[in-house]
């Protein structure tokens, strides 16, 4: 266990390397195309050279092989490694408003955090709910209605779910709800509302984190069922029956763990792609979170915040791996590392 | 039911209030003023910086006038000088100001307004090695050259060399309350660039630590910040104890941030905003059906034009560049692309702005006949070479530029294409290269409420922003008259007469002007939009219950 856990740790070496080299290098294809992002600051008016040169330096976009194009400016991504990894803390560089990247996550990452966990509680205890009912009662209309329901969720893309959402639920329905004077503040000012509220940091990313949930929810109520209905049916659930077993043991215990080994790993693979949702979900909410940021930055060429999130957000996603192959273990005493 | 009762209940009270404040406001002005007081929360994008020497677009402007004031202020409605914290500006020469300061005021942390700090402040932005933004404003004060160092290459990546001076030779204190102000060359219209933000004063703690300063700024203005920035989350501010001027209307006011205004508009559909000084473009109509009343709309002094590569021998003569430009009928595009945002331009000056006249550009309206004949006595176009229409990309402009290439196309006989890939950096730095191989899409804003920011930065010969490379030593010299003009208003009539001259030879075709279009909320008692400085946040009154 301990020796599978150092290999896997090993190779996150590669992964991450390659990752940054990448983005690396497609931020600066991006600024050798596209012009110094310092210029654009100024806008129509033309800066004296002095200073534009002092900001372009300040910023770090004054590497000469930034103007040329197609060099893989080796020189700047050294550079960057070293103030990444052998500087204590970690340099990631500054935004175009002199800000430090590690201020920047710093900042957002609770909002973020809070939104991940809303949705992932949310796809996980709903979904898992409604594939066991559907599951245990294959043909019924509780079958059905989580059948036809997910196909629904699934076939809208999450951008459009939200904007109706934003639109309908938090504007139009919420105006109505703030109408009532007997509905608490809680429910019509914070859980109904547009968007995120720093009144209400928690009330107000309800909505926005179920958006994000909303897709992989369908997700896990299908495999949850699928997945139910082909274990119900296996011989050691038939023995565990046949042993004269409470019902509730035989659903709760034995064939509900067999059946989640895939739903765990797709909720595990799901971080990943919720990090991804959610850089639609807080823009369209205005949740002021990782993914926002990462939209802002890589709309105003901002190499330095892009690389630096980018980099921690690949390191969620291969940690959560790393943990859900853990979890096979727990949950299927058969697998065993070595 | 219940909803379509209170919609109803709530449209009779709003028509009732505005039946009331219609009747009051005229013969009462204690009442006309509004009352102080509430709570005002606006809508905000997340500002640059919110220091006086760096933040110089709008979201930290609007945050910045709250927090500091400086030597003069606008008049919201004539966009007149008025002073503030300055006693008077004066100058016998137009070079050699003397500005004298009111006493008693101080910056939240207990340091005086004095002369000291206004020179601090124009001295930090000025020196190129702090790299901030509004270093650009400082451009007219003796001794700017010696504290911005010179490339020692051209373009080259070596490291700048250390300016020769530190502080700006220009700017010389004479008492506490007093300093005089040396320009580069005569500008009757110095006093109206100082109520600019980066003229406002830092106080020595500020500068000290510029990063402390900016998440939690020590400002000198009717409100102060309340706990620091939550960066883009919002920034709320209240009234200033040490403020001894006009307090403002508000005891509080909460800039909500939101990174994209289609959000922002939601919320202020759900109630959570009180104003919004800008509105998603998709959703003018509806807005404007639905506020009516409570939206605000005046015309802005934001220039879109098309620039004209005067420096390429295809645009040489200014018959050609006539011709093209008779053969836009703007209105139909301001109607057809932008929902009537927008109105079109017949001079060169924003028509808000004092000395500003209609029709100075008598080419920039439609006439085919015209143009077919201008072009054909300055010898026709080439036939079979395009005309190159170029934007910047991403930004919405291929869109209206098409429908200027069409209109000529239709008009003239001239293909066109457009060229509409470049981002805006690189766009940016062509321009300032003048390697444009067509008409460009360009925009300006004024830095002052005086006339010549239109004129000179953008045709003057070798200006900063002079992107077509027109020259006319008359208009040079006309520029010149007006700089040295006695006052303010004296300097109009050589302005204008420097205008005459681009009407007549087009170095860029006008377009049209910005339409400001602001929503408010019910809360709202009196909204007050400021010509100049544009949102002024501490100026709204609440309603009070």
């Amino acid at each position: 266990m301990g020796r599978y856990v150092i290999r896997r740790l090993l190779q996150f070496i590669p992964t991450v390397l390659g990752t940054m080299f990448l983005l690396h290098y497609l931020t600066s294809l991006a600024i050798q195309f596209s012009g110094n992002p310092a210029r654009a600051l100024f806008g129509d008016r033309t800066p004296p050279p002095a200073l534009l040169k002092a900001i372009t330096e300040r910023l770090g976009y004054d590497d000469p092989c930034l103007s040329q194009r197609g060099n893989p400016c080796l020189g700047l991504f050294a550079d960057r490694l070293q103030n990444i990894f052998l500087t204590f803390p970690p340099d990631f560089g500054i935004n175009l408003r002199q800000r430090p990247v590690t201020e920047l996550v710093a900042d957002a990452l609770p909002f973020t955090l809070k939104l991940l966990v809303i949705a992932i509680l949310f796809e996980a205890i709903v979904g898992i709910a409604a594939g066991v009912l559907a599951g245990l009662r294959s043909g019924s209309f509780v079958d059905y209605l989580v059948k036809i329901s997910t196909v629904f969720v699934i076939s809208v893309p999450i951008f459009v779910l939200g904007l109706v959402i934003r639109e309908f639920v938090g504007v139009k329905f919420g105006n109505v709800l703030r109408g009532q004077d007997w509905i608490p503040d809680l429910i019509s000012v914070g859980v109904f509302t547009p968007g995120f509220k720093p009144d209400y940091p928690f009330a107000s990313l309800v909505i926005p984190g179920m958006v994000l949930g909303a897709t992989s929810l369908a997700v896990t109520a299908r495999l949850t069922r699928t997945s139910i209905m082909e274990n119900i049916r296996a011989d050691y659930v038939r023995t565990a029956k046949a042993k004269g077993l409470a019902t509730k043991r035989v659903i709760g215990v034995h064939t509900l763990r067999n059946s989640l080994i895939p739903v765990i790993t797709f909720l595990g693979v799901d971080i990943g792609a919720a990090m991804a949702g959610a850089v639609v979900t807080e823009s369209i909410f205005n949740v002021p979170g990782i993914g926002r940021l990462v939209t802002l930055a890589a709309r105003s060429g901002e190499s330095s915040v892009v690389i630096g999130v980018v980099t921690m957000l690949v390191l969620v996603v291969l940690l959560a791996n790393l943990l859900v192959d853990l979890l096979y273990a727990v949950l299927d005493p058969r697998i065993r590392y070595e | 039911m219940r909803g379509k009762f209170l919609k109803v209940a709530v449209a009779a009270t709003a028509t009732a209030m505005l039946a009331t404040a219609c009747g009051g406001g005229g013969d009462d002005d204690s009442e006309s003023a509004g009352e102080a007081g509430g709570t005002l929360r606006v809508y905000a994008s997340e500002p640059a910086f919110l220091t006086p020497s760096g933040g110089d677009d709008e979201p930290s402007l609007y945050v910045i006038r709250q927090l500091y004031r400086g030597l003069v202020k606008y008049n919201a409605e004539t966009s007149a000088v008025e002073m503030d914290l300055a006693e008077s500006v004066e100058s016998t020469d137009q070079k050699l100001w003397t500005i004298k300061l009111k006493s008693g005021y101080v910056f939240d942390n207990g340091e005086p307004v004095n002369a000291d700090a206004f020179i601090r402040s124009w001295n930090y932005a000025a020196y190129a090695p702090n790299a901030q933004n509004n270093g650009y404003f400082m451009k007219r004060i003796a001794g700017i050259k010696d504290v911005q160092s010179e490339d020692p290459d051209g373009d080259g990546p070596q490291t700048a060399p250390e300016p020769k001076a530190k502080e700006l030779s220009g700017l010389k204190k004479v008492d506490d309350l007093t300093f005089t102000v040396e320009l580069d060359s005569a500008f009757s219209g110095f006093p109206t660039t100082i109520g600019y933000p980066g003229f406002f004063p830092m106080a020595q703690a500020c500068v000290d630590d510029i990063a402390a300063c900016n998440e939690k700024p020590i400002g000198n203005g009717p409100y102060k910040i309340d706990g620091s920035w939550q960066h883009n989350v919002g920034i709320n501010v209240v009234r200033s104890d040490s403020w001894k001027g006009e307090a403002g209307k508000p005891d509080r006011i909460e800039y909500r941030i939101f990174a994209d205004v289609d959000a922002g508009y939601s919320a202020f559909q759900a109630g959570e905003l009180d104003v919004m000084y800008t509105l998603p473009p998709a959703r003018y109509k509806e807005a404007k059906a639905q506020y009516g009343d409570r939206m605000y709309e005046q015309p802005g002094d934001s220039f879109t034009y098309v620039g004209m590569p005067v420096y390429d021998p295809a645009f040489e003569d200014k018959r050609i560049r006539q011709a093209l430009s008779l053969s836009i009928d703007r209105q139909s595009i301001i109607d057809a692309v932008f929902d009537g945002r927008f109105t079109p331009a017949s001079g060169f000056v924003a028509p808000t702005f004092e000395g500003a006249r209609e029709g100075v550009c008598k080419y920039c309206t439609k006439d085919v006949e015209k143009a077919k004949q201008l072009l054909a006595e300055a010898g026709g176009w080439p036939a079979g070479k395009k005309l190159t229409l170029w934007a910047n990309a991403g930004a919405g402009h291929d869109l209206w530029l098409q429908a200027v290439g069409d209109q000529i196309k239709e008009a003239l006989g001239i293909d066109y294409e457009l060229k509409v890939n470049l981002q805006f950096p690189e766009y940016l730095d062509t321009a300032d290269k003048k390697k444009f191989t067509g008409p460009f899409r360009l925009g300006w804003g004024p830095d002052y409420p005086f006339m010549e920011t239109y004129l000179y930065p953008l045709y003057g010969t070798g200006a900063g922003s002079n992107n077509s490379g027109y020259t006319n030593p008359e208009f040079d010299a006309l520029m010149k008259e007006g700089d040295a003009a006695e006052s303010i208003q004296a300097a109009i009539p050589s302005y204008q007469k420097g205008e005459d001259f681009l009407g007549e030879d087009l170095p860029v075709i006008p377009m049209w002007w910005s339409k400001v279009g602001a929503v408010y909320s019910e809360n709202v008692d009196q909204f007050v939009w400021n010509a100049v400085s544009d949102a002024d946040y501490g100026s709204i009154s609440l309603k009070q219950n």
